[in-house]
């Protein structure tokens, strides 16, 4: 059963997951966090920064992740292989798909109209995809709450360094990683 | 176009790429060029070209979409399968591998702590990747109204981005095709 659950929610998210590699994310988090209990946000978290350091799109990673977990504590380790390739496999197949109708069809000259407003509007709703996805990973477990006002403060600090210093220094990801990780391990 | 590559090719191809490459799907782009471009000569530069914009149009996950296309085009449907396969099968044995033996590792304290620094700072990259996207794609800043309502609609409303998704491409579908015409 789970099999197929993952399988057709990866499918969705194939099918669907238009605006690029990070816009992905957040129907990813969504799905895997608050949809379904496959991940807490602490896992999802920690699968975004080992992807940035190993092969892998993120997506594919959280395919393989989500299988794995979702199925480990019920079926064992032997299944949560199968359930991680039903995962992957539902999250390739509309890209076959649409491999195939774009190779085939010609899209008709009356709907040029429609598809170029429908793609300018998701071009500017894909900040706001991508921004739901960092408020989704906010979470308790990853930032810490008001109860643990130093884990809280640290993290708000943390944030913010890196946003100004990404957006604004052009610090490059990689060492922002690293600076929080040293800045994690002196104070947290 | 003559299917001239064959599958087992494509399949070593991809699987060696997905192999080799770190982060997001884009990086996958550079590589791939030299390889089935400059040093196989398997398409023209500007065949290839048009392909990734095709790749980037459609939804999924972007190395997906690229490995399909790239082999829809090299082998017939059979090379795209070949290429969606060479580039998930491995990540898939790689990442399981990695899941398998990292997991437990993560409740070590020094990594732990690690972690718990890199966690917000995750958090961080993706805002700045929000705003850096839409400081290309918004001009005003009462255009900016509208991602920020999106966002806060997902990760406070809990809503499915994937219905966010499908009404904004439906919405704006239908006005430009049913609406604008009659205004």
């Amino acid at each position: 059963m789970i099999y197929a659950i993952l399988f057709i929610s990866f499918i969705g998210v194939g099918f669907f997951g238009f605006g690029g590699p990070e816009a992905i994310l957040s129907m990813l988090a969504h799905l895997a966090t608050e949809e379904h209990n496959w991940l807490t946000q602490s896992q999802f978290a920690d699968l975004l920064i080992v992807s940035r350091f190993v092969p892998g799109e993120a997506s594919l990673n959280a395919a393989t992740l989500s299988g794995y977990a979702a199925s480990l504590s019920e079926y064992g380790m032997a299944s949560s292989m199968g359930a991680s390739l039903a995962a992957m496999v539902g999250l390739a197949l509309p890209s076959y798909v649409w491999a195939e109708l774009t190779y085939h069809l010609r899209i008709p000259t009356t709907w040029h109209d429609g598809l170029t407003h429908a793609l300018a509007l998701l071009k500017q709703a894909i900040p706001g995809l991508i921004g739901g996805a960092a408020i989704i990973l906010a979470s308790a477990d990853n930032i810490g709450t008001l109860q643990s006002p130093w884990h809280l403060g640290i993290s708000l600090f943390i944030m913010l360094f890196v946003v100004i210093g990404n957006v604004v220094f052009r610090i490059n990801a990689a060492a922002l990683l690293f600076l929080s990780a040293l800045a994690g391990i002196m104070l947290l | 176009m003559p299917n001239k590559v064959s599958n087992k090719k494509i399949l070593a191809t991809f699987a060696r790429l997905a192999l080799t490459n770190l982060g997001n799907g884009y990086m996958m782009i550079a590589p791939l060029r030299k390889n089935v471009v400059e040093q196989k000569h398997w398409l023209t530069e500007e065949r290839f070209s048009h392909l990734v914009a095709k790749a980037q149009l459609i939804p999924g996950a972007f190395s997906f979409n690229l490995s399909a296309i790239i082999g829809r085009e090299l082998a017939g449907s059979k090379g795209a399968a070949c290429a969606i396969a060479g580039t998930g099968v491995p990540i898939l044995l790689l990442f399981s591998l990695l899941v398998a033996v990292f997991s437990p590792m993560r409740h070590w304290s020094l990594i732990a702590s690690a972690l718990n620094g890199m966690r917000p700072a995750i958090i961080g990259l993706l805002a700045a990747t929000a705003f850096r996207v839409g400081r290309q794609s918004l001009t005003s800043p009462a255009q900016w109204l509208y991602p920020i309502s999106i966002a806060l609609i997902i990760g406070y409303g809990h809503l499915a981005p994937l219905y966010v998704v499908a009404l904004t491409f439906g919405a704006g579908f239908v006005y430009g095709k049913f609406v604008k015409p009659q205004l």
